[in-house]
């Protein structure tokens, strides 16, 4: 009986913009005590990725790429997480890395939205045969074992930033693009934009309609994506084809360490409990949002 | 049924052209990439000789038709560093893959399924809390980073595992398949992780959304026992979604396995892909793009029949 009252509670529909929309969503976020959770973790790890390089050398000295202390040198009060194999600070780097990661992940998701809708607002406003070319192509790739066709094309685009975003982003869309495909069609029967469609607005207006009806579901698959984003990098960077030195990288900086394992076993775990910290509070914002903007999906 | 089968049997041709073109073009319109033949060893003036001896100055559409065909013989080419049939380098590596990839979902499975439905059934208690405390945590943790760390712990630490390759070298052992199963645990532990904590989560709110179903209540009304209730009505039904779900798990099983292949030195495909994309062997790596991309499309295949075999509904629906 208490699953069933709960099951009622989950399903009760969103009035659309009443004026208690934004405080009953916060609610919903906040009901979760483990998106709070994240949303902290995430402003701490965003405020010291952002702010901790410069801070850092202003203040404290430290130099990512600076050749300034003796090869796997202790922790210390210079250097508070000790120094590299090479003899570059730690701490210095691991705010670097946390740099490059939360980028790559905000790229990322920014790739796979935008192929995501494209492919999705297509297939599910045009539908019929241009609908199920594109959902077979998507199911296809859906289908492919993508962290190869990642691997190869890291190899032979040559490794870079900028290449390792758009090669995680071309083949993380399709989840995207098939949520939002499900949407559009479900949005292209309702009355308004049957209203929109009899008051003359061109495609492209009823586009935009169906466009800002979806927004919810792309916050939520996209702040997903963020998470798989980082991850992807991270797993790129360890076998060397992702970010290049001496730029920093948590995934590099473990394949680096992984050598001293022994002689310096944290250095092999702060970047990866780093790593673990940032896609969970991610995900854990995700969840939050999943439950506050689409109900019907919360708990999945 | 079969107008659905019939359906979903003839989604795998387009499915094969597009990984086909796909896997073709992300060779041959790489720049530098010499559509998987090796110029390295040439000199200059000798390139643009091979290349119309070897048909790369022909039309696009030409080659890859030609490479179709050698595809459909499955004839990928020799390797560029030992010469050997990629075919046979593939066949040779897949056991090991399919042992350890194997496990991993087994394992996924076994753990997934009982915890998932104790986690719907004691709904936001302090278990349930744990459970998606766990669950989020496996989805999180990079798995390369999960290997260094049970490496450290069990293999050598505590020294229970061994960590490198998939027998001992140089040791008389009582039994091989003991062995293999030793070297089998660690890396199928940390590649089935992730599957186990995604798996956990999607049992728990498919069986409470079957929970809540009226045949649940009747069930119960009836005066069934709460056990059978769970396995017979609850349960069957919950996991029927599973069957799809792992299909769609094979990808990332086979992305899992390059990185925990290569941590571990198992001597498997996804290795063999690592090995084969740094050293430029671009014959190996088209094949392994075709060969798992292949296999993934029929174990997709065999899924969606073997869910339309399970539910009689999917004639309805259809």
């Amino acid at each position: 009986m208490v699953a069933i009252l709960a099951t009622v509670d989950r399903a009760t529909p969103l009035i659309r913009g009443a004026p208690s929309t934004r405080r009953w969503r916060w609610r919903r976020f906040a009901a979760n005590r483990l998106s709070l959770i994240g949303l902290a973790m995430l402003g701490i790890l965003v405020v010291a990725a952002v702010a901790g390089p410069g801070v850092g050398r202003r203040f404290f000295d430290l130099e990512a790429n600076t050749l300034s202390c003796l090869s796997l040198e202790g922790p210390s009060r210079a250097h508070p997480f000790g120094c590299d194999p090479l003899g570059r600070d730690i701490l210095a780097r691991l705010l670097l890395g946390g740099r490059i990661s939360l980028a790559v992940g905000l790229l990322v998701a920014v790739c796979t939205t935008v192929l995501g809708l494209l492919v999705g607002l297509t297939s599910g406003y045009l539908g019929g045969f241009a609908d199920s070319l594109l959902m077979r192509f998507t199911d296809t790739m859906l289908a492919m074992p993508t962290f190869f066709i990642v691997l190869a094309a890291a190899a032979f685009l040559g490794p870079s930033l900028f290449n390792t975003i758009v090669i995680i982003g071309v083949t993380q869309w399709m989840v995207t693009a098939r949520l939002i495909r499900g949407e559009c069609l479900a949005i292209r029967e309702k009355e308004y934009i049957l209203a929109a469609r009899v008051s003359g607005h061109s495609n492209v207006g009823i586009m935009r309609h169906i466009l800002l009806n979806v927004v919810s579901t792309v916050i939520v698959v996209a702040t997903l994506a963020v998470a798989t984003g980082i991850l992807t990098e991270s797993a790129l960077s360890y076998l060397g084809l992702g970010i290049q030195p001496p730029q920093a990288s948590w995934g590099s900086m473990l394949s680096g360490a992984q050598n001293y394992i022994f002689v310096e076993p944290m250095q092999g775990v702060y970047p990866g409990v780093l790593i673990v910290l940032t896609v969970l509070a991610v995900n854990f914002v995700g969840e939050g949002l999943r439950e506050a903007l689409d109900p019907r999906l919360a708990g999945r | 049924m079969n107008r659905y089968l019939l359906r979903r049997g003839v989604l795998v041709g387009p499915q094969l052209l597009i990984l086909l073109v796909l896997s073709f073009g992300l060779v041959h319109l790489t720049p530098g990439a010499t559509g998987g033949v090796d110029l390295n060893a040439l000199s200059g003036e000798n390139i643009e000789q091979m290349r119309e001896r070897l048909g790369l100055d022909r039309p696009l559409p030409v080659q890859f038709g030609d490479w179709l065909w050698r595809v459909v013989r499955l004839d990928f080419g020799d390797s560029f560093i030992d010469g050997q049939p990629v075919r046979e380098k593939i066949l040779d590596r897949l056991p090991a893959t399919m042992l350890l990839t194997g496990s991993a979902l087994v394992m996924s499975l076994v753990l997934a399924i009982p915890l998932g439905m104790v986690s719907s059934l004691r709904r936001n208690s302090p278990i349930d809390y744990g459970l998606t405390v766990f669950a989020f945590s496996g989805v999180s943790i990079p798995a390369f980073w999960a290997a260094i760390v049970v490496i450290i712990v069990f293999g050598v630490e505590l020294g229970w595992f061994p960590v490198q390759g998939m027998e001992s070298v140089g040791r008389d052992v009582e039994s091989h398949a003991v062995d293999v199963l030793h070297h089998l645990v660690l890396p199928a532990a940390v590649l089935g992780l992730e599957g186990t904590a995604a798996l956990t989560r999607l049992v728990r709110s498919s069986m409470s959304d079957v929970l809540v179903e009226d045949y649940v209540r009747t069930a119960r009304a009836k005066g069934v026992t709460e056990r059978l209730v769970l396995i017979r009505h609850a349960l069957k039904n919950a996991l029927l979604p599973m069957v799809t779900l792992v299909g769609l798990r094979l990808p990332t099983l086979i992305g899992g396995a390059v990185v925990i292949e290569t941590v571990f030195a198992w001597p498997g495909i996804g290795r063999l892909g690592w090995e084969a994309v740094l050293q430029r062997d671009f014959p190996v790596v088209m094949g392994l793009v075709v060969f798992t991309g292949v296999l993934t499309i029929l174990g997709n295949l065999l899924a969606d029949i073997a869910y339309a075999v399970i539910d009689p509904r999917i004639n309805l629906e259809r």
